[in-house]
């Protein structure tokens, strides 16, 4: 540099004063970086320098001085959630356009990060956390799967107590174990938008009766091995469609099965980590009884593929969560003539719990838009349109199912009426993350065929 | 005798200091071309790789934040005393020795074939690049449909020459032979242009000279050719090896989790598994450094050669 007085060329000059413009910018870029990951105390201003920096001016105060609206910020409302595609997109749709009609000056970012079980949207919502640049809300399964942002040092996610759940005595509304699952220490942080039943077995019915069984009158997961037995002598379709493209969907048919044999008591001491190793070794023992019955290409079809097979008529049975009614109204399957469903064996008194709800980051880069955007996803619309289009059902006790037809409603009174709600485990509800990981490992290593129970169910007590 | 050296030691001092002006000067010179780049470099890479490994001294987890009160080595240990990290170690390395040298010898043959069509008439290189064009995504996708064990292509194939079927995703002893096959398929066109470039510039002279020798044109590849070929390969096999350790896309594309079928996980799934599911930070970090120093050992011999032959 001090040489650059020998040659006074101005080419050079200009050149140098683009690069040291260019070395300003990336230094700051490199304070930007180590203030990230660097100091956490000063998490707030960090966040609110964000804010000024990403928009620039406070010119949209302006629009919201039209309405009752309090002050929102320039920043545009950022929301992530998992649905880009079928059901839950029009679902999803549904939400942002009532949300855009009840507050017209509200500028969204609505973004969908797809992918199976939310892995992606989950990885980039730790990301954003972490670096302490949250959205304004994102969806996440409630319950334990929240536990990991309320375990931090730092407070994470922001209490919408009073200014969403107090709010037009919404929290009068919702059903109590909505409430719990989204409440930790007598705060609210999330509002759940629906539930999906996750203890359903579909079959088709020409499969079943051209066996000629009736699965009404099975009682107990091992009960139903002699139909599927039935279903394979008496017709081409193989027992049970099953997805093993990757481990959860085992997991989950365990968990089923855990819940059938040994009911609701059982599982509940299980996911509070005070499992019985012997009555997981007769649950994990039964699953590999049900694998001699899975299609033979498990291993590559997904989810919605082996649904495929009940539609097809190449399997008799598919335990899933009752999102798989979506594909049966989307193929033009009639409830009742075509597919039908039973609770799982053994689980007729129960509704296994599975919920999506939108989660208030502290901090929050939008914090009034935000709280409008919670408070229009507990309404009762909001409600409405997202369930009836996702297939799953609203979580507020004063909500009409008109519109929901009659294997919503049915899922809607069962859910109202039934015993126990004991919530998922392959859907993060009952275990906290890193705990649902190493689940999911356990059944990876040991249970995606060769089935080998003891490793299998030692490795469930060793982990919860 | 004194005085000599006296003497030459002036005409060093002074031709040394023009010397070092003359650099001096060329440096700044062309300090517009490389300091930009240079620095934005070794921000984002140079940097984010030392802040890596920082990271991975620390115990970080969580939402926390690092504390560099106590930098050691811990996570180091503690992966090297992981069953599944030595197990996705140990694949990661089949992987990249397999994947390689399947690609360095499929795609110097499909090379020497093609040569042979562009020295005599029209060209097909497109067709056998045309794998390398398409996304992981894409790939991974196929290649589940093409292994399924009712409607597969492989099984068709099999069972069509009375082999019977196979669970070849579904088994973990051939899974990530499964994988290689996949990958190999879409590298090797790749490894073959690389070829083919080293191909064109051997002059038709050498055939023609060897071929009025009266020398069997295997022969010819094998004493001629393909010795010249040398830097190719090594081009080409760095190239793969590097992309073996980055199969990451590939097998997210095809299992849709982070945890890939048993038997077929590898130090970059179980990576991202560790720093962005279980939020182990550190743990994550550590195992990224290991995957760095691989690449570092596969990168490093070839510079070195490189640097040897002159050519940097």
């Amino acid at each position: 540099m001090s040489n650059s007085a020998e040659g006074p060329d101005r080419e050079r000059r200009s050149y140098l004063k683009a690069i040291a413009a260019a070395s300003v910018f990336g230094t700051g870029a490199l304070a930007g970086c180590s203030g990230d990951g660097g100091s956490g105390s000063d998490g707030g201003s960090d966040g609110s320098s964000g804010d000024g920096s990403s928009d620039g001016s406070d010119g949209g105060g302006s629009g919201s001085t039209d309405q009752s609206s309090p002050t929102y910020n320039s920043t545009a409302l950022e929301v992530l959630h998992p649905w880009t595609g079928g059901g839950g997109q029009n679902a999803i749709n549904a939400v942002i356009e009532g949300f855009h009609e009840e507050y017209p000056d509200i500028e969204t970012d609505i973004r969908g990060v797809g992918a199976t079980a939310n892995v992606q949207l989950n990885q980039m919502v730790n990301q954003r956390l972490a670096n302490q640049d949250p959205p304004a809300a994102f969806n996440a399964w409630p319950g334990a799967h929240l536990t990991q942002f309320m375990q931090s040092s730092r407070q994470l996610l922001g209490d919408i107590t009073e200014s969403v759940w107090q709010h037009d005595d919404m929290e009068g509304a919702f059903v109590d174990e909505a409430k719990e699952l989204s409440r930790f220490d007598g705060r609210y942080v999330t509002v759940p938008i629906g539930s999906h039943r996750l203890n359903n077995l579909f079959f088709n019915l020409d499969v079943i009766e051209s066996a000629g069984v009736t699965p009404e009158d099975v009682e107990s997961p091992g009960d139903l091995i002699p139909l599927m037995e039935e279903v394979e002598a008496n017709t081409d379709a193989v027992g049970m469609a099953q997805s093993m493209v990757n481990a959860n969907t085992q997991l989950q048919l365990w968990a089923a099965i855990h819940l059938g044999m040994h009911g609701y008591q059982s599982y509940m001491d299980l996911i509070n980590g005070e499992g019985d190793l012997q009555s997981v070794t007769e649950s994990v023992e039964m699953t590999s009884r049900y694998a001699e019955f899975f299609n033979e290409d498990a291993s590559t079809v997904s989810p919605p593929s082996a649904n495929q097979k009940i539609m097809n008529g190449e399997a008799g049975f598919y335990h899933q969560g009752n999102w798989m009614a979506g594909g049966y109204n989307a193929n033009d399957l009639t409830y009742g003539e075509d597919w039908g469903w039973i609770a799982f064996p053994g689980t007729s008194n129960m509704y296994t719990l599975h919920m999506d709800a939108f989660v208030y980051p502290n901090n929050n880069p939008a914090p009034e838009k935000a709280i409008r955007w919670h408070r229009y996803v507990g309404s009762k619309e909001a409600q409405v349109n997202f369930n009836k289009h996702k297939g799953s059902i609203p979580l507020r006790t004063d909500v009409s199912m008109e519109e929901f037809g009659p294997f919503l409603t049915e899922t809607m009174e069962d859910f109202r009426n039934i015993e126990y709600r004991p919530p998922t485990l392959a859907h993060g509800l009952a275990v906290a993350p890193t705990t649902l990981v190493n689940l999911r490992e356990v059944f990876s290593s040991n249970f995606m065929g060769p089935y080998e129970v003891e490793a299998t169910a030692q490795g469930i007590i060793d982990t919860i | 005798m004194s005085t000599e050296t006296e003497n030459t030691g002036e005409a060093l001092d002074s031709s040394q200091s023009q010397l070092r002006r003359l650099i001096g000067a060329d440096a700044i010179k062309s300090m517009p071309f490389w300091l930009l780049p240079a620095f934005l470099v070794g921000l984002f890479i140079y940097g984010a790789v030392l802040w890596n490994f920082v990271i991975s001294l620390t115990d970080l987890q969580g939402f926390g934040t690092p504390s560099f009160s106590q930098l050691d080595f811990d996570m180091y240990g503690r992966a090297f005393s992981d069953p599944q990290f030595l197990f996705a170690g140990q694949n990661t390395i089949v992987l990249l020795v397999v994947f390689t040298i399947v690609c360095l010898v499929l795609g110097l043959g499909l090379a020497i074939l093609l040569d042979q069509d562009i020295r005599r008439r029209g060209h097909l290189r497109t067709i056998y690049l045309l794998p390398f064009s398409l996304a992981f995504i894409v790939t991974g996708q196929v290649w589940l449909w093409m292994y399924n064990y009712n409607y597969g292509v492989v099984n068709t194939f099999t069972r069509a020459l009375g082999l019977g079927q196979y669970q070849i995703i579904g088994n973990s002893q051939i899974i990530l032979g499964a994988i290689i096959t996949a990958l190999a398929w879409q590298f090797v066109g790749y490894t073959m242009v690389v070829y083919l470039a080293g191909l064109r510039t051997i002059p038709d002279d050498q055939f023609e000279a060897a071929r009025v020798a009266g020398v069997k044109d295997y022969r010819i590849y094998w004493k001629v050719i393909i010795p010249q070929l040398k830097a190719s390969a090594a081009s080409a096999g760095v190239i793969l090896m590097v992309f073996a350790l980055k199969t990451f896309d590939f097998l997210f594309a095809m299992f849709g989790q982070y945890r890939p079928q048993k038997g077929a996980d590898i130090l970059a799934t179980m990576m991202v598994r560790e720093a962005f599911q279980k939020l182990e930070w550190a743990y994550g970090a550590s195992i990224a450094v290991i995957l760095f120093l691989m690449a570092l050992g596969i990168i490093s011999p070839y510079i070195y050669y490189q640097y040897k032959v002159n050519e940097i």
